[in-house]
C-alpha cells in the first residue's frame, strides 16, 4: 500500500509528465485495439467450423481457372486410385454447393438470395445454431433461413417456419432458422437447403473432407502429383485447359490463399492484413518508445533519490515493485482512456473497418496483455541499469546529463523516423486511392443504374427436362423498357448479360496468326451495351455477324463473324492494327447437338478476323491493368442470359430515373423484389480495401504525429528546463530571443531533418515492394515528401515554440541563483 | 576484532584523458565503538575513502574487512545486503527524498529491512525523539530548515540501529548553531555505542571525535588520538 501511495504521489507531483505520457500511450493503445480487433476477425474466419484444422477441400488448378471440386469429380478426372486414396485418408465428408445470387420464390415473392445446399453431415463440419428442426438437412425438402435475411425481409420465426421456398425448380419447406456465426465467414448463405445431390441445382458440387488428427497434407499432395489424370493433349481435348495440379488444401487456408476464384466465397486480402499489421506494429512501437522514453527522462530526475534508497538497502524486488506500481498505474489509466476513445469513436471507426465490433474475449485478452506486458517492458531498462551500478554513481548523477539527453533524443528521432514513414505512406495511399477511383475506368460509370427487374428461375426438372421462365421475364422486361421511355430523366436502356465488371464467357487460350497464344477474356455483348457504357471504337467497325450463325451457311445477306478486340487484347496478340489480324480460340465458342451425327458439334474453333478495336477498360481492380477482351457482338434477345436491364439517366436526374423505375416495376411486377445498384457503387466496392488502407494510414499517421509531439513536448520540457542557467548566462551576455531559439531549437531541427532524410529511402523501398505486382499505380511524387515535411515540421514547431518562448523569457537573476 | 580494517587501499579514477590516484596505499583501522574524524584539504580523497568504507564504491587495489569480513570481491547485491541495517549514512546535502514526509523518509531503511509495521512505528518515534524532530513528522523536506533536514537525515541513519554511522561533512551545509546541534547528536549516538566515521573540514567538529586521521594527496599523513 505504501508503494502505491508513493507511486500516486510521484505521478501527481509530475502532473504534466503524467498527463503527456498517459495521453500518448492511450492514443497508441486505442489504435492498437482497433487494428487488433480487425486483424483478429480476419484471422479467425470460419472459426465456427468444428476442428477447422482437420477440414480439407480439393482444389483443381488450371491455367484458366481454379476451383474447388468434389471427390466424384476427382474420380472422373484422376481415376479411381486417387479417389480411393482420398477416401482412405478421410473420416467423413460433406458435399455442398454454393449458389450466389440464386433466384428464389419465397412466400409468393421473388428474391435473389445466396444459397448453400449441403448434405446431412453439414452440422458435423459447421456449428450452426439452429432454431427449429436441427435435422432439417436429413429431409430432402428441408431448408433453413438465416436470421439476418429474415430480419432483412422484416419477418419473425413464426412467420417463416413452415413456409415454402422454390429454388432451381425445387420446392422446400423452411424448417429452421439459423444464426450467423459471430466470426467472419467465407460464405454467408441466406438459405441452407438439403438435397444437394439433386441435379436440378445445375451447379458444380464441392466437398468438405475430414481428415484424422496429424494428417500429413504435404505428403499427400506430394503423392497426388503422381496421379496425373490424362496426357496433356487428351487433357486439353477433354477439359479444354491445362491442369496444373489437384491438391488438398486446408479449409482454413481458403480465405487468404485464393485457391478458388472469389465468385462463390468471401475471400480475404492478406496484403491488406500485412499492411495493417505493419501499421499496428509501427504505432505500437511509437507509443511504447514514447512512453518508455518519457518515463526514463523523468526517472533520470529521480536518479539521486534512487541512489539514496539503494544506500539504505533497496533491493531489486523493492525497485521492481516501485517502478511496476508507477508504470501499472499509468498503463491502467492509458488502457482505460484508450478503451473510452475506442468506444466513443466506434460510431465513425466501425463503419470504416466494415464491422460493428462488440465486446468479446479478445478485448479482455488485449487489455490483460497490455496491463502485464507494457509495465514489464518499460521497467526492464531502469531495473537493469539501477541494479547493476553502485549507488554512488546514482548519487553523483547529474540530472539531465548530456549523455542521457542524447540517448533520449535518439529514441525521439526513431519515433520521428517511423512517423515520417507512416505519413508519407498515408499521403501516397491517398494518392493511390484517388488514382484508382478518379482515373478513367475505360467506360462510363456515372448515371448508370444496373437493375434486375424480373428473376429468371431456370434449371433441370425432376424428369430431366429443362424449365425456365425466361419468356415471362422477357415479356415483362420489354414492357418495363417501353414504359421507361416515357421518363424524361432516362437517356437510354439496354438489356445485358452483365456489366463491364462481370464476365460471361470466361478466359480462353487464344492464338494469333503466328500460332502464338495468350490468355484473353471472351465476352458476348451487344452494340447497345458498348454504347451505354461509352466504350469507344478506335479502329474498324462493330459490324459483325452473330457467333451463333456459324453453323448456318451464310448466303451473303449477313455480315460474316469477326472479333471485336479491345486495345489490350490486340497488343497481347502482337498486333498494332486490325489489318490482317486474326484470332483463334482454343475452345469451341459454342456447342450444339447434331441429331444426325448423334453427337456434339463444336463451332468457333477457326481463326476469325478482328474487325474492330475498342478502347480498353478495367474489369477489376485497376492495379491489375486493363483486361484483354475479345468481344462477340450479338443482339440482345431477352433470353435468360440477358436478365439485366441497364438504365442510363441524364446527369443530375438519377433520383428521378430511379423513382420512375421503382414505380414502373411496382406496377408491372409487384411480386418481384426490387433489385438495383449504381455502377459507381460497383466500381467503388472494388476499392474498399484500398480505401480502408488509405483511411487507416491517414488517421493513424495523424495519431503518430500527435504521439511524437507529446513525446517532444515531454522531452523539450525537461531538456530546455535543464538549460535555464545556460540561457540566463547567455542572456546576461547579450543573447537575443532569436539566438536562444536557434540555440535551443537547432537540435530538434536536426532530428527533424535527419529523420526526414532517412525516411525517404525507407518509404521508397516500402512502396516499391507494395506495388511490385501492380500493373498500374499512382506515382511517388516529390510533393508527397514535401507535404510530409511541412506537416510534421509545422506541428513540431508549434509544439516546442511554447517551451522556447518560456525559456527566452526567464528572469536572468532568478535563474542564475536557483538553477 | 576491529570494526573496520583497511589495508593498502588504492583508488584510481580513470577518464579518457586523465588518470587520478584518489587513494594511495591507505591503511586504517577503526575499532568498534570508536569515533574517527577524517580530515584533509579538498580533493585529498576523504569522501572516496568514506564511500569505500560505506560500501558505496569499491577500491581499485587493497583489502577492506568490515567486521572481519572481506568485502572487496562482493557483488553489488551482496554489498547491498551487507549495508542494510549495518551502516547508517549522513550526507552533507542531506539527501532526503522530496516526495516523502519526515516520517516516511525516516521509515525508508526499515522498509528495506522488512521490519514489522508495529516495531517500525516504535523505532521511528524513538529516532524522531532522539533528534528532536517529532513535531515535524508530517512535513515534507522542503518545509524544513537545513538543520531540521539534517536531523531527519540523522534519524534516518540511526533508525535501523546500525553499528556503523558514516557522516560526510554533516555540518557542511549548516550554520554554526545548527552544525553544533548536529555534532551534539552524533556525540550522543557515539556515547550510546555507535561506531562513527566522519569526514569533515572543520577542526571544531573534529574535536568531537576520539581520533583524527589526516589525509593528503590520497595518503594518511597523520593519525592523532585526542
Amino acid at each position: 500500500m505504501k508503494t502505491l501511495k508513493y507511486a500516486i504521489r510521484f505521478l501527481m507531483r509530475q502532473k504534466a509528465f503524467t498527463i503527456i505520457n498517459i495521453t500518448g500511450l492511450a492514443l497508441s493503445l486505442a489504435c492498437c485495439i482497433v487494428l487488433t480487433r480487425y486483424l483478429h476477425r480476419e484471422l479467425t474466419v470460419d472459426s465456427y467450423a468444428i476442428k477447422p484444422e482437420t477440414i480439407m477441400v480439393i482444389s483443381r488448378e488450371s491455367d484458366i481457372r481454379n476451383s474447388i471440386i468434389s471427390t466424384r469429380t476427382i474420380e472422373n478426372t484422376m481415376g479411381k486410385a486417387f479417389a480411393d486414396d482420398i477416401s482412405k485418408n478421410t473420416t467423413e465428408s460433406c458435399v455442398y454447393l454454393i449458389y450466389p445470387e440464386c433466384s428464389v420464390n419465397f412466400q409468393g415473392k421473388s428474391y435473389t438470395a445466396n444459397i448453400l445446399a449441403a448434405d446431412s453431415l453439414l452440422l458435423n463440419f459447421f456449428n450452426y445454431n439452429v432454431e427449429g428442426d436441427r435435422n432439417g438437412m436429413h429431409r430432402n425438402d428441408g431448408c433453413w433461413i438465416s436470421r439476418r435475411y429474415m430480419g432483412k425481409l422484416g419477418l419473425a420465426s413464426s412467420d417463416v417456419i413452415g413456409s415454402s421456398v422454390n429454388a432451381s425448380n425445387m420446392t422446400f419447406e423452411v424448417v429452421g432458422v439459423f444464426d450467423e456465426p459471430d466470426c467472419k465467414t467465407t460464405f454467408s448463405p441466406d438459405f441452407i437447403f438439403a438435397n444437394v445431390s439433386d441435379r436440378r441445382w445445375s451447379r458444380t458440387r464441392s466437398e468438405w473432407l475430414r481428415v484424422p488428427d496429424g494428417f500429413d497434407i504435404e505428403e499427400f499432395n506430394e503423392r497426388a502429383t503422381s496421379y496425373r489424370e490424362l496426357p496433356e493433349e487428351e487433357q486439353r481435348e477433354k477439359y479444354r485447359d491445362h491442369l496444373k495440379a489437384i491438391q488438398m488444401n486446408r479449409w482454413s487456408d481458403l480465405y487468404f490463399n485464393n485457391i478458388q476464384d472469389g465468385e462463390n466465397y468471401n475471400l480475404g486480402n492478406s496484403t491488406m492484413c500485412w499492411v495493417l499489421a505493419a501499421v499496428l506494429c509501427i504505432i505500437l512501437i511509437i507509443g511504447m518508445t514514447n512512453f518508455v522514453n518519457l518515463y526514463l527522462v523523468y526517472w533520470q530526475r529521480r536518479m539521486r533519490e534512487e541512489g539514496v534508497r539503494k544506500v539504505y538497502g533497496q533491493k531489486t524486488r523493492h525497485l521492481f515493485m516501485e517502478l511496476w506500481t508507477e508504470l501499472m498505474l499509468m498503463v491502467a489509466a492509458s488502457v482505460f482512456i484508450a478503451w473510452t476513445m475506442v468506444e466513443l469513436s466506434a460510431k465513425w471507426i466501425n463503419p470504416m473497418m466494415g464491422h460493428d465490433f462488440g465486446w468479446s474475449w479478445i478485448d479482455l485478452a488485449i487489455t490483460i496483455a497490455m496491463l502485464i506486458l507494457l509495465p514489464i517492458l518499460a521497467l526492464c531498462y531502469p531495473l537493469i541499469r539501477q541494479n547493476s551500478r553502485p549507488p554512488l554513481q546514482s548519487l553523483q548523477e547529474r540530472v539531465g546529463s548530456g549523455k542521457n539527453i542524447k540517448s533520449r533524443t535518439a529514441v525521439l528521432a526513431f519515433q520521428y523516423l517511423l512517423t515520417f514513414s507512416l505519413l508519407t505512406m498515408a499521403l501516397w495511399t491517398r494518392n493511390q486511392l484517388s488514382f484508382l477511383i478518379d482515373s478513367p475506368a475505360g467506360f462510363d460509370t456515372d448515371n448508370i443504374l444496373i437493375t434486375k427487374p424480373f428473376k429468371i428461375v431456370s434449371g433441370y426438372t425432376e424428369d430431366g427436362g429443362y424449365k425456365s421462365n425466361w419468356k415471362e421475364a422477357s415479356e415483362t422486361v420489354k414492357l418495363i423498357s417501353e414504359r421507361l421511355k416515357e421518363c424524361p430523366a432516362i437517356e437510354k436502356t439496354t438489356m445485358s448479360t452483365g456489366t463491364p465488371l462481370q464476365e460471361n464467357f470466361g478466359d480462353n487460350n487464344v492464338f494469333n496468326d503466328k500460332n502464338e497464344s495468350c490468355i484473353l477474356r471472351l465476352m458476348t455483348v451487344s452494340r447497345q451495351w458498348l454504347d451505354i457504357f461509352n466504350i469507344k471504337l478506335k479502329q474498324g467497325s462493330l459490324k459483325t455477324g452473330s457467333i451463333f450463325d456459324l453453323s448456318k451457311d451464310n448466303d451473303g445477306t449477313q455480315d460474316p463473324f469477326v472479333w471485336i478486340a479491345n486495345e489490350e487484347a490486340l497488343r497481347r496478340l502482337g498486333y498494332s492494327s486490325i489489318e490482317n489480324a486474326h484470332a483463334r480460340s482454343e475452345q469451341a465458342l459454342w456447342l450444339t447437338w447434331d441429331p444426325e451425327k448423334d453427337g456434339v458439334v463444336e463451332y468457333g474453333k477457326d481463326a476469325y478476323p478482328i474487325g474492330g478495336v475498342v478502347e480498353s477498360h478495367y474489369t477489376s481492380h485497376k492495379t491489375l491493368g486493363p483486361t484483354p477482351l475479345l468481344f462477340m457482338i450479338e443482339e440482345p434477345d431477352y433470353t435468360e442470359d440477358y436478365s439485366i436491364l441497364i438504365i442510363r439517366s441524364y446527369p443530375g436526374k438519377n433520383q428521378e430515373a430511379l423513382d420512375f423505375y421503382k414505380k414502373v416495376c411496382g406496377e408491372i411486377c409487384p411480386n418481384e423484389e426490387l433489385e438495383y445498384h449504381w455502377m459507381n457503387d460497383d466500381v467503388n466496392e472494388l476499392y474498399n480495401d484500398d480505401r480502408l488502407i488509405a483511411e487507416i494510414y491517414t488517421l493513424f499517421s495523424w495519431i503518430a504525429i500527435a504521439i511524437c509531439c507529446l513525446g517532444l513536448l515531454g522531452l523539450s520540457m525537461f531538456d530546455i528546463r535543464q538549460r535555464y542557467r545556460e540561457v540566463a548566462i547567455r542572456k546576461a551576455h547579450g543573447a537575443k530571443r532569436k539566438h536562444l531559439y536557434i540555440l535551443l531549437g537547432k537540435k530538434y531541427l536536426w532530428v527533424l531533418m535527419a529523420t526526414f532524410a532517412a525516411s525517404i529511402p525507407i518509404t521508397i523501398i516500402a512502396i516499391k515492394h507494395y506495388t511490385k505486382d501492380m500493373a498500374e499505380c499512382a506515382p511517388l511524387s516529390p510533393w508527397i515528401y514535401i507535404a510530409s515535411l511541412i506537416i510534421v515540421s509545422a506541428i513540431t514547431a508549434i509544439t516546442i515554440a511554447t517551451q522556447l518562448e518560456k525559456a527566452s523569457r526567464i528572469n536572468v537573476s532568478v535563474a542564475m541563483k536557483t538553477e | 576484532m576491529a570494526k573496520i580494517e583497511v589495508l593498502n587501499l588504492k583508488k584510481v579514477f580513470r577518464t579518457e584523458l586523465v588518470e587520478t590516484l584518489a587513494l594511495n596505499d591507505v591503511s586504517l583501522t577503526v575499532e568498534d565503538g570508536e569515533f574517527v574524524a577524517i580530515m584533509g584539504p579538498s580533493g585529498c580523497g576523504k569522501s572516496t575513502l568514506l564511500n569505500i568504507i560505506g560500501l558505496l564504491d569499491t577500491a581499485t587495489e587493497g583489502r577492506y574487512l568490515l567486521d572481519g569480513v572481506e568485502v572487496g570481491n562482493k557483488s553489488e547485491s551482496e554489498l547491498t545486503n551487507l549495508r542494510t541495517g549495518k551502516i547508517g549514512f549522513v550526507f552533507q546535502s542531506f539527501n532526503l527524498i522530496d516526495d516523502l514526509t519526515v516520517t516516511e523518509n525516516i521509515e525508508m531503511p526499515l522498509m528495506y529491512m522488512d521490519i514489522p509495521e508495529k516495531e517500525s512505528k516504535q523505532r521511528i518515534r524513538e529516532a524522531m525523539e532522539q533528534v528532536g524532530i517529532s513535531h515535524r513528522a508530517k512535513h515534507f523536506p522542503a518545509q524544513l530548515s537545513g538543520g531540521q533536514q539534517q536531523r531527519v537525515a540523522i534519524a534516518r541513519a540511526v533508525v535501523g540501529k546500525p553499528s556503523l554511522i558514516l557522516a560526510d561533512e554533516p555540518t557542511g551545509n549548516l550554520d554554526s548553531k545548527n552544525g553544533q546541534e548536529v555534532m551534539e547528536l552524533l556525540r550522543k549516538l557515539h556515547k550510546n555505542g555507535a561506531t562513527i566515521v566522519m569526514v569533515t573540514h572543520s577542526k571544531r567538529d573534529a574535536q568531537y571525535a576520539d581520533r583524527i586521521v589526516n589525509l593528503f594527496d590520497g595518503q594518511v599523513v597523520e593519525n592523532v588520538e585526542i
